[in-house]
C-alpha cells in the first residue's frame, strides 16, 4: 500500500458531451432519471443501413465552443474532447495559466477519429481527383489530433497523447494517467476520451459484424444489457474528460474531490478479435489485478459500472467475470450498465463510465440499467433496473473491454475515506 | 469589379472564414487576412478548381496579396464562364 499523501491520485473536475446533453449536469441528471439518449440518426442519411438510430450528441454545437475556422479544422471528435475538457478545467477551477503547464499531462482515448472526414474526404475524391484531397485532411484524421488539440488550445506543455485498445481506449488512457501523476511526471493530468464515429460506414461495419441492435422502431428500448432479450449494442458518439491530480496538488489548492483513484489494471487476452474469453477469464483477471493495485478487499467493492454493451456474448461473459473475482458477494453487487441509456461510443465509453462511476461514488448513488425486463438464467446478478438507487458506495469499479481482447478496470474509492 | 475578383473574394472569405467587406486587393493572405501554411494549401486548391488546372508551382510564389491572385486568374482563364471544376 502507497503512504498516505503520495502517490495518491483524486479526480477534481470531470466534462462531459454525451447524447443525454451537452454537459454533465444533463448527462447525471439523465442517468439518474433513468432516460435514454437513443433515437433514430438525423446526422447523415442512415435510410438504406439495417440500423437507422443511434445516440447522437443533438444538443452540442461547436460553434458555440469555437471560431468558425476553428471548426472547419477539427474532427467532430476533437471538437468534443475539447469541449468536455473546457467544462472539466472549469468544473475544477483550474486555470493553468497560473500553474507549471509542463507538468500538466493531456492523455486521452479515441479509436476511430476522424471517420465522418475520411468518408468525405474520399468522396470527393472519387469525384473529382486525388488533388481534390483538402490539406486539413491529415491534421484532422490523424489519431492523436484530440490530444494535440487540447496541448495547443490549453497550453499543456507536458505529455500529450492518445491511446487505442478499441473500446476501452479511454480506460487505457486514465490508466496511463494515473501512473504519471504516481511517478511524479504530472501534478495533474486531463484524460479520458472522445469519439464521434457514428458515420455511415462505421455503422455499415458494425452492421456487417451483426454487433448492433436491430430494433429500429423502438430506438430507446434498443440496448437491453443483460435482459434475455438483448440482441446487440447501440452505437452512439460523445466525450468525457476527468481532471487526474495528485492528493498534494488538489489539497494545496483546496480543490473539490469527486472520488480517489485507487486502482487500475489494463490486460490483453491473446484470444480472439471480437469475442471474449470464455468463462470471463479475461476480465476476471483484470479487476483482480486492479484491486491489487488499490490494496482494495472485495468486501469494499459496492457497485459496478459494467461495460454492459448489450451483445448476447459480453452480458454473460462479464457476469461470469464478476461470479468468479466476487465469488459468494457477486450478488450483493449492485450492478449497472449506462450504455442503456447512452448507447456505446466505442473509445469514449469507458471515459464516460468512469464520469457516472465518480458521480455515484460522490453521490451515494447507482445509475440503473434500463430496459431491463426479462431476465436471463445467464445473467443472475443485480443490475440496478429501471431505477437508480441511493445507496452506500465505498468503492465502485468501471469495467471496460475492447475488440482485440482488451479489458480494463479502473477502482474509485469515496472521499474522503470513511 | 470583375466577375473573377468577386469569385476569387468569395473563395478566400470562405476558406479563412472572414467577411468578404472586409478583404481589398492591396491585402497579404498571410499578414493581413491570417492565413497559415496549411491555409494557404486549401486556398490553392481552390483556385486551382476555380482556374481548371494545376497551379504550376513556380506561380505559387507570386500569389500573395488578393490583387495577385485575382490578376493571376484573370490572366490565365480569361472567359470565367467556360470551364468549371476539373
Amino acid at each position: 500500500m502507497r503512504p498516505p499523501g503520495t502517490g495518491r491520485v483524486v479526480i477534481t473536475g470531470i466534462g462531459a458531451v454525451t447524447c443525454l446533453g451537452a454537459s454533465l449536469t444533463e448527462t447525471w441528471c439523465g442517468v439518474r432519471a433513468g432516460r435514454s439518449g437513443i433515437a433514430p440518426i438525423t446526422s447523415f442519411d442512415a435510410s438504406k443501413h439495417d440500423v437507422r438510430f443511434g445516440g447522437e450528441c443533438r444538443d452540442f454545437d461547436a460553434t458555440q465552443f469555437f471560431t468558425p475556422k476553428q471548426v472547419k479544422r477539427l474532427a467532430r471528435g476533437s471538437t468534443l474532447v475539447v469541449c468536455a475538457a473546457k467544462q472539466a478545467l472549469d468544473d475544477a477551477h483550474l486555470t493553468l495559466a497560473s500553474i507549471d503547464t509542463t507538468r500538466v499531462g493531456a492523455v486521452v482515448g479515441a479509436c476511430m477519429s476522424g471517420t465522418e472526414i475520411v468518408e468525405e474526404q474520399l468522396s470527393q475524391c472519387s469525384t473529382r481527383g486525388v488533388w481534390a484531397m483538402s490539406p486539413f485532411f491529415v491534421p484532422q484524421v490523424m489519431t492523436n489530433a484530440p490530444a494535440a488539440q487540447l496541448s495547443m488550445l490549453f497550453g499543456i506543455r507536458g505529455p500529450a497523447f492518445v491511446t487505442a485498445s478499441a473500446c476501452a481506449s479511454a480506460s487505457s488512457a486514465m490508466g496511463v494517467a494515473v501512473r504519471l501523476i504516481r511517478a511524479g511526471v504530472c501534478d495533474l493530468v486531463l484524460t479520458g476520451g472522445g469519439e464521434a464515429a457514428l458515420t455511415s460506414s462505421v455503422l455499415a461495419g458494425f452492421c456487417a459484424l451483426r454487433a448492433l441492435s436491430t430494433r429500429n422502431a423502438t430506438p430507446a428500448a434498443a440496448c437491453r444489457p443483460f435482459d434475455k432479450t438483448r440482441d446487440g449494442f447501440v452505437l452512439s458518439e460523445g466525450s468525457s474528460i476527468l481532471v487526474f491530480e495528485s492528493v498534494q496538488h488538489a489539497r494545496q489548492r483546496d480543490a473539490r474531490i469527486y472520488a480517489e483513484v485507487l486502482g487500475v489494471a489494463e490486460t490483453a487476452e491473446a484470444f480472439h478479435m471480437t469475442q471474449p474469453r470464455p468463462g470471463g477469464d479475461g476480465l476476471a483477471a483484470c479487476m483482480r489485478l486492479c484491486l491489487a493495485d488499490g490494496a482494495v478487499d472485495i468486501g469494499r467493492v459496492d457497485y459496478v459500472n459494467a461495460h454492459g454493451t448489450a451483445t448476447p456474448l459480453n452480458d454473460r461473459e462479464e457476469t461470469l467475470a464478476l461470479k468468479q473475482v466476487f465469488g459468494s458477494d457477486a450478488k450483493r453487487l449492485a450492478i449497472s450498465s449506462t450504455k442503456s441509456m447512452l448507447g456505446h461510443p466505442l473509445g469514449a465509453s469507458a471515459a464516460i463510465e468512469l464520469a457516472l462511476t465518480a458521480l455515484a461514488v460522490h453521490q451515494q448513488v447507482a445509475p440503473p440499467t434500463i430496459n431491463y425486463e426479462t431476465p436471463d438464467p445467464d445473467c443472475d446478478l443485480d443490475y440496478v433496473p429501471g431505477q437508480a438507487r441511493p445507496m452506500a458506495i465505498d468503492v465502485a469499479l468501471s469495467n471496460s473491454m475492447g475488440f482485440g481482447g482488451h479489458d480494463s478496470t479502473i477502482a474509485l474509492g469515496r472521499w474522503p475515506t470513511p | 469589379m470583375s466577375e473573377i475578383r468577386d469569385r476569387v473574394i468569395e473563395i478566400i472569405a470562405k476558406e479563412l472564414t472572414i467577411d468578404a467587406a472586409r478583404i481589398s486587393d492591396d491585402m497579404s493572405l498571410v499578414d493581413d487576412l491570417g492565413a497559415d501554411s496549411v491555409d494557404r494549401l486549401e486556398l490553392l486548391l481552390q483556385f486551382e478548381t476555380l482556374v481548371g488546372f494545376p497551379i504550376p508551382s513556380e506561380d505559387e510564389e507570386s500569389l500573395a496579396t488578393v490583387g495577385a491572385v485575382v490578376a493571376y486568374v484573370e490572366k490565365v482563364m480569361p472567359d470565367v464562364n467556360a470551364p468549371g471544376p476539373r
